[in-house]
């Protein structure tokens, strides 16, 4: 097997937290306002239960999620459908490298950096992007401490500075800008996807559908918990502060005297969001590689991160219209691919265990 | 084939890292073109915001003195283009990251605060952290002046804003963020502390902190004359006001001066509307804060005192019964006795903290006295600097339409005091 339940687990727990700490936030609360958290817990509690629905489909079949497409509709539908899902892996993962790029600019550097400072990420997503799920399962095992250490340290510097009642009055704004806020972020739930192309590397065993779904539920507490922090620090002014978790602990009384020592903590957690990130492209990669037949993992890697390269060049500075366009029409892709289609996948021809 | 073209590329990586080093002088910074924002002082002169930026010079030394402070002035329709002009005389980026202090001079009273202060809460143009304070006359002059504290003036003003000055409850610290968060709160007022040069070696009457002779200047003018001659140097107390540009004792460079900040400057809206004096800043901290060593002087019949408060809990309760919003001023501490107006029999000195009922009494009276005194100015001033609406939008929030408007003129004011002995 490529990858264990426990590899997972960390995954589920990590990198969703990991991917959600930077713009997430702010961008949420713009639409949603004081009660951002229940945009959130609407968001997570769907893919929660199709990430379920996956784990539970796992523990009945061994065959991995292109074997099923193969077996049912034949070997050509499969690989369409599995470049469908490399194209999707790239379009969710614009968004994130561009936020990744402002963010390692904006907080990283004194001054204005250029361009060519993020640009070295790359040489990393094509060597991260050519590996395998035994890598993915390694780093994850790597990730996971380092970022249970990092968020409980931002975590206990910034709890004290939260004024939790900022977050009241619950639920007294109209349901539709809560669920505005939860359309306008669907594109940054992936989750079910991943374990949906998980499927058939790693051996189920009997609970291993409840750790799974678990642990998805541990990383949106972490994320649930996050956001009560941010904004019971910043209370009504939460919008207008971007990258959030370099936010959070700001106020830290003992930063005073030490200095940003809180930046440390962000350039450890910043391998994690690294990781994080590159999961999506490891998993284009994947499919790529599936859908074409082509074995050469690092020759696919390098087209994936050149596009992405070109795009960032490309649209340097266009941040604000991506991320327009993307919460106001990716949800659709969203309920497509990590919703239809993994609910759907009960549907194909499975070896029963 | 796929070996050798692995050695490759991870030969041009290097090769390329190497060159993207190389760009960035190692990220080595020459300390001769390095130059930091400590302070900025902000007035408003003709429609233009003038900003004056203390700005820190590190200097190549072996030992001793190795910075350089001087301070830059800027103007513009908003604070990025003064800082635009800084930029262009100082040949930097100003970047906010150690700015630790912002003062607002006088002249921003006539003005909307947050059009003034706007430019810093643009994303990620600072962050937040750097206290806030309105200061008598021209930000630009007081930030001129020499201190006998430190040679840095923002860190000689700083040390009366201090995390210990904060506990104490006398001054009304508060920074960026704190003053955003009461302003886009439903109250949309805030506070901050108003700083005053004194010369050196003179104080004001009274002691304790207590302005007792002057007059106070956040009861009386409303949008003006809050000018107290409570800060007239030499303790005379004299009850006249001074002209808006007047900075008495910060002027004249080289003229050493201490700063005090026992007032209160308060906003509603973000018009300034009044000050709160000595008294009523106590009374205001007592209720927001979390403190210790508070000096708490009042008099009872017979004598003055002075009380240390300590394990002191403050907060502010609204409940709507009957259709009227009662208010509940909550404060409770632990007292010993500090100081009395008599003469020190030392043997006597072990009761000072077991504190007789009737001194206890006294003082919790003295505390509901300024609590209700407090509510008065929140009144008349119509500028909820309790933060009453905010509270009955957290909290009540099926009155909020009904009761919102009227809050401040209808709400029944409780004080709940309780002191006790800390033995």
């Amino acid at each position: 097997m490529k990858i264990s339940v426990r590899q997972i687990c960390f995954i589920l727990i990590a990198y969703t937290a990991a991917t959600r700490l930077l713009l997430y936030p702010s961008e949420l609360v713009n639409i949603s306002g004081r009660n951002y958290i229940f945009s959130a817990l609407i968001d997570f509690i769907i893919q929660g239960v199709v990430i379920w629905a996956v784990a539970y489909l796992c523990s009945r079949t061994d065959k991995s999620f292109y074997t099923l497409l193969a077996d049912t509709f034949g070997d050509i539908f499969a690989r369409v459908v599995y470049g469908l899902f490399a194209l999707y892996f790239m379009l969710v993962t614009l968004v994130p490298v561009f936020e990744q790029k402002l963010y390692v600019h904006a907080i990283f550097y004194d001054t204005v950096p250029s361009l060519l400072v993020f640009l070295p990420f790359f040489f990393f997503a094509v060597y991260a992007g050519s590996k395998g799920f035994t890598n993915i399962g390694r780093s994850a095992d790597l990730c996971m401490p380092i970022f249970l250490g990092c968020i409980a340290f931002i975590f206990a510097m910034s709890i004290g500075e939260a004024k939790f009642s900022n977050l009241l009055p619950l639920l007294q704004i109209p349901a539709k800008e809560i669920l505005g806020g939860s359309i306008a972020t669907a594109f940054r739930f992936v989750e079910p996807c991943w374990l949906l192309m998980f499927a058939g590397s790693f051996k189920y065993k009997k609970g291993d559908a409840a750790k799974i779904t678990l642990s998805y539920a541990g990383g949106a507490l972490i994320v649930l918990l996050f956001l009560a922090v941010f904004y019971g620090v910043y209370g009504d002014i939460t919008a207008s502060r971007s990258f959030a978790i370099s936010k959070t602990s700001l106020f830290f009384p003992a930063l005073d005297t030490l200095g940003r020592i809180d930046l440390i903590v962000l350039y450890i957690l910043e391998i994690v969001m690294l990781f994080a990130l590159v999961l999506n492209i490891q998993l284009a990669v994947h499919c790529f590689s599936q859908c074409t037949g082509y074995k050469d993992k690092f020759v696919i890697s390098m087209i994936v991160n050149a596009v992405f390269a070109v795009l960032l060049v490309v649209f340097n500075h266009n941040y604000h219209a991506i991320s327009l366009v993307y919460s106001g029409w990716l949800w659709i892709a969203t309920v497509i691919f990590t919703i239809l289609i993994p609910l759907l996948s009960w549907a194909l021809k499975r070896r029963e265990k | 084939m796929k070996r050798r073209l692995s050695v490759i590329f991870y030969w041009a990586m290097l090769v390329a890292l190497l060159g993207l080093f190389f760009t960035n002088d190692f990220g080595l910074v020459d300390i001769h073109k390095t130059a930091i924002i400590t302070a900025v002082g902000v007035d408003v002169e003709e429609g233009e915001v003038q900003v004056t930026a203390e700005i820190a010079f590190p200097q190549p030394s072996q030992s001793g003195e190795n910075i350089k402070y001087s301070e830059v002035q800027g103007s513009g329709l908003t604070i990025a283009d003064a800082m635009s002009e800084i930029k262009n005389k100082t040949g930097f980026y100003p970047q906010l990251q150690f700015c630790r202090l912002i003062v607002i001079g006088d002249s921003c009273r006539e003005h909307e605060l947050f059009r003034v202060l706007g430019c810093f809460y643009r994303k990620n143009y600072s962050e937040l952290t750097a206290n806030v304070a309105m200061c008598k006359g021209k930000a630009s002059e007081l930030l001129a002046t020499s201190s006998p504290v430190s040679d840095m003036t923002s860190e000689s003003i700083l040390k009366i804003l201090s995390p210990e000055i904060k506990k104490s409850g006398n001054v009304s610290v508060v920074n960026l963020k704190e003053i955003a968060e009461m302003q886009y709160s439903r109250s949309a007022a805030c506070f901050m502390p108003y700083i005053e040069p004194n010369v050196p070696g003179t104080s004001e009457s009274g002691g304790n902190g207590e302005n007792v002779g002057g007059e106070s200047g956040g009861q009386s003018q409303g949008g003006q004359g809050g000018q107290s001659g409570g800060q007239s140097q030499g303790g005379g107390g004299e009850g006249g006001s001074q002209s808006q540009g007047g900075a008495s004792g910060q002027s004249q460079q080289g003229e050493q001066t201490e700063f005090t900040a026992a007032r209160t400057a308060v906003f509603a809206d973000g018009m300034f509307k009044t000050f709160l004096d000595e008294k009523q800043t106590l009374a205001l901290n007592l209720l927001k804060g979390d403190l210790d060593f508070v000096s708490l002087p009042f008099d009872t019949e017979d004598k003055h005192y002075s009380f240390r408060l300590k394990n002191t809990d403050g907060g502010i309760g609204l409940k709507i019964e009957n259709g009227v919003p009662k208010v509940s001023l909550k404060f409770k501490a632990k007292a010993n006795v500090q100081g009395a107006r008599e003469i020190v029999n030392p043997s006597d000195n072990i009761d000072d903290d077991v504190v007789p009922e009737a001194v206890l009494k006294a003082a919790e009276e003295e505390v509901k006295g300024r609590f209700i005194n407090l509510m008065d100015v929140s009144r008349r001033e119509q500028c909820d600097f309790l933060g009453l609406k905010d509270i009955l939008f957290k909290f009540n929030y099926k009155y909020y339409d009904a009761m919102n408007a009227v809050l401040l003129d209808r709400a029944e004011v409780m004080p709940e005091v309780n002191i006790g002995s800390i033995n």
